[in-house]
């Protein structure tokens, strides 16, 4: 596999050219790490626009395969990615949050084959919950109406193809994988099997590609614990008929694990600091009994001092933590307010029951529960939607 | 399958229904409590829905019901079981009856911190010789709780409202702890129950032996990790000395 560097699209900046036999991948670490370029025998299957760009409100169509960390867009679709070269590989990296995200790419020399270790890693004191979906968006030699797609459902294979802008579906994947075929070209992804919740198919009304999107609802990471999958994208000649026939063969070579995350190879954003180390002294005092103020005094008092101090120095994080995650999801709501033409379908909620009459309440402090609001969101307590409505509530006094 | 630690809707059904140890240690806790289970807090103060918890089978079929509508492999929020703070039913053992003080340190930003403050008010706690026991939220808080049978008749039962503000406040001023959560001063209050599921993150609300609480880890709650103790709640050998000093400082209490 070859792999090189230079500015082949004249972005300013330089992309990757990982090239094996026929097939060709191209990427833009600069913006968010994402496919600019995925072709076989000079046929590109990606909506090619990068440099160019389109601007959907703060959210700008690159086109290309980006990702989405915590729902789309999420965090890192525009983000700088650091990137090197390993022997055989290409990986890539970025922090969403404390949670390392880290791609590594090789081309097969024996298929046309593109496979992606994906790894999420959380060096956060706190579990973290999030979505992640692998966002192509499909234009072969630049037209996305003959493209069609196939997936895996209820015991058959799913197959459909342009109908007009705006038609979005999500399907529940039987097996691991979904594919679009243009003529005698074929473009699979595949994960290990049960990983994909949905599949979205979709025809933005830019009606310039195809999404066909796989989607983890649910990546949930302990601190300092790492989940990572395989992920394969076979472009080549075939039928949806090869598709099942190329995952069967694979499907022993992909993987989902759950381990114990790496030392960080970069310091996190706004990195927490160590645990304070408690004066020893401090604990056999205090299991004396009552008498513990008097005779642990300077021990307590110092370990006081050192807590108020990392409390202190942690609630400043914190803070810093929550005006980056207004931004973000100032920025996430907007952008998918503008994009998505509606959300995944979820029950409607209960309406709250009466509450008992409760003491009378001091008066609210709205930055207070602002904050609350957005920590929630941070912690994937609340969705981006729900973080919205309860903002836009406290915006208006409610 | 989700990646990492994600539960499955069926994932959640076998760990309420399959796992008989979960299920005995929900009943053991439940006794003379009235439960709920929810995924969302709208669900935890609604009457109707409150009743004893009786059978494994109702736990299952509870659990199955709150899954119910939706749509995901990995469920948006999970079935919690709550219960009150407050043992009161006729089938209870009259002298576990009485109310609990439960000590919520509510840091929800940061783990790490709520459990650092947590250790101010065990560190109180030991220093008065008070037994206690400590369970996790499932989400970032422990949960510090002294068993109604700790206390006099009169403190567990009607006076309990005033007596327990009293000693919440103590209990903040003296440990200087942070985030104290005052509202467990109503008798009427609901907590997670021990061994259940948080509803945001699918991490259980497990119990954490004295011993281990400095160490804990959130994966320790990741309910494949979680080892059953039955007798978690049951003080009743641990020595008691302390709590007459505990609440006879807590009860002069004037304030901060």
């Amino acid at each position: 596999m070859e792999v090189r560097q230079a500015d082949l699209l004249g972005a300013g900046s330089n992309q990757i050219a990982m090239e094996a036999g026929k097939l060709r991948v191209l990427i833009a670490p600069q913006v968010g790490g994402r496919l600019v370029e995925l072709s076989y025998d000079g046929t590109n299957v990606l909506h090619a626009l990068y440099p160019r760009s389109v601007a959907f409100g703060p959210y700008a169509e690159y086109g290309g395969l980006e990702e989405h960390v915590g729902g789309a867009p999420g965090t890192l679709w525009n983000a700088p990615w650091r990137w090197e070269a390993l022997d055989d590989r290409v990986t890539l990296s970025a922090y969403s949050g404390r949670t390392l995200v880290r791609k590594s790419l090789r081309i097969r020399e024996d298929l046309p084959l593109l496979q992606v270790e994906y790894e999420f890693s959380n060096y956060s004191v706190n579990f973290c919950r999030f979505t992640f979906g692998i966002h192509p968006e499909i234009a072969v030699r630049g037209d996305h109406r003959t493209v069609r797609f196939h997936a895996p459902v209820d015991g058959r294979v799913e197959s459909g193809g342009y109908t007009g802008p705006g038609f979005r579906k999500y399907v529940t994947p039987e097996q691991g994988w979904c594919a679009a075929t243009a003529e005698d070209l074929l473009f699979a992804q595949m994960l290990p099997n049960g990983v994909a919740d949905s599949i979205e198919i979709y025809y933005p009304r830019v009606d310039t590609h195809l999404v066909l999107e796989p989607i983890i609802f649910g990546v949930g990471l302990s601190p300092q614990k790492m989940a990572r999958f395989t992920y394969a994208a076979y472009l080549g000649p075939g039928s949806e008929r090869d598709a099942a026939e190329i995952y069967a063969q694979l499907q022993p070579e992909l993987h989902a694990e759950y381990v114990a995350a790496p030392p960080a190879p970069e310091p996190p954003p706004d990195a927490e600091r160590p645990e304070p180390r408690r004066p020893a002294q401090v604990h056999v005092d205090f299991d004396l009994g009552g008498g513990v103020h008097a005779v642990a005094g300077q021990a307590v008092l110092h370990a006081q001092q050192e807590a108020m101090r990392v409390v202190q120095e942690e609630m400043e994080n914190v803070q810093r933590e929550i005006e980056q995650a207004v931004r973000e999801a100032e920025h996430e709501w907007a952008a998918t307010q503008r994009i998505w033409q509606g959300p995944i379908p979820e029950p409607p909620e209960p309406p709250a029951p009466p509450q008992p009459p409760a003491p009378p309440a001091p008066p609210r402090n709205l930055r207070q529960e602002r904050m609350r609001v957005l920590e929630g969101l941070a912690q994937g307590v609340y969705t981006v939607e729900e973080a919205a409505e309860l903002l836009a509530k406290l915006a208006d006094g409610a | 399958m989700p990646l990492g630690y994600a539960l499955t809707a069926s994932q959640v059904v076998q760990y309420y229904a399959e796992r008989e140890d979960v299920q005995r240690a929900l009943l053991a806790y439940g006794v003379g409590r009235r439960a709920v289970v929810g995924t969302d807090p709208g669900v935890f103060g609604r009457h109707d829905l409150q009743a004893p918890l009786t059978s494994p089978a109702q736990i299952a079929a509870w659990a199955k019901s709150a899954l119910d509508g939706q749509i995901s492999a990995v469920p948006r929020k999970y079935p919690a079981f709550h219960a009150t703070i407050t043992r009161s039913a006729a089938n209870a053992d009259p002298s576990l009856c009485g109310t609990d003080l439960v000590i919520e340190v509510d840091v929800k930003p940061n783990h790490k911190d709520a459990f650092r403050q947590g250790r101010k008010v065990l560190d109180l706690l030991d220093s008065y010789g008070v037994p206690y026991r400590v369970k996790f939220s499932g989400n970032s808080s422990p949960h510090i709780i002294l068993p109604a049978e700790l206390f006099p008749p009169d403190i567990r039962g009607h006076r309990f409202g005033g007596a327990a503000r009293k000693m919440l406040d103590f209990i903040a001023a003296r440990s200087g702890a942070a985030g104290i959560d005052a509202s467990f001063a109503s008798p009427d209050h609901f907590l997670r129950m021990p061994y259940s599921l948080n509803e945001h993150t699918g991490l259980v609300s497990v119990p954490i032996p004295k011993d281990q609480y400095n160490d804990f880890r959130l994966e320790m709650a990741e309910a494949h990790n979680v080892v059953v103790d039955d007798s978690w709640m049951d003080v009743s050998n641990e020595p008691r000395d302390g709590v007459k000093a505990f609440l006879a400082a807590a009860l002069a209490f004037g304030g901060r």
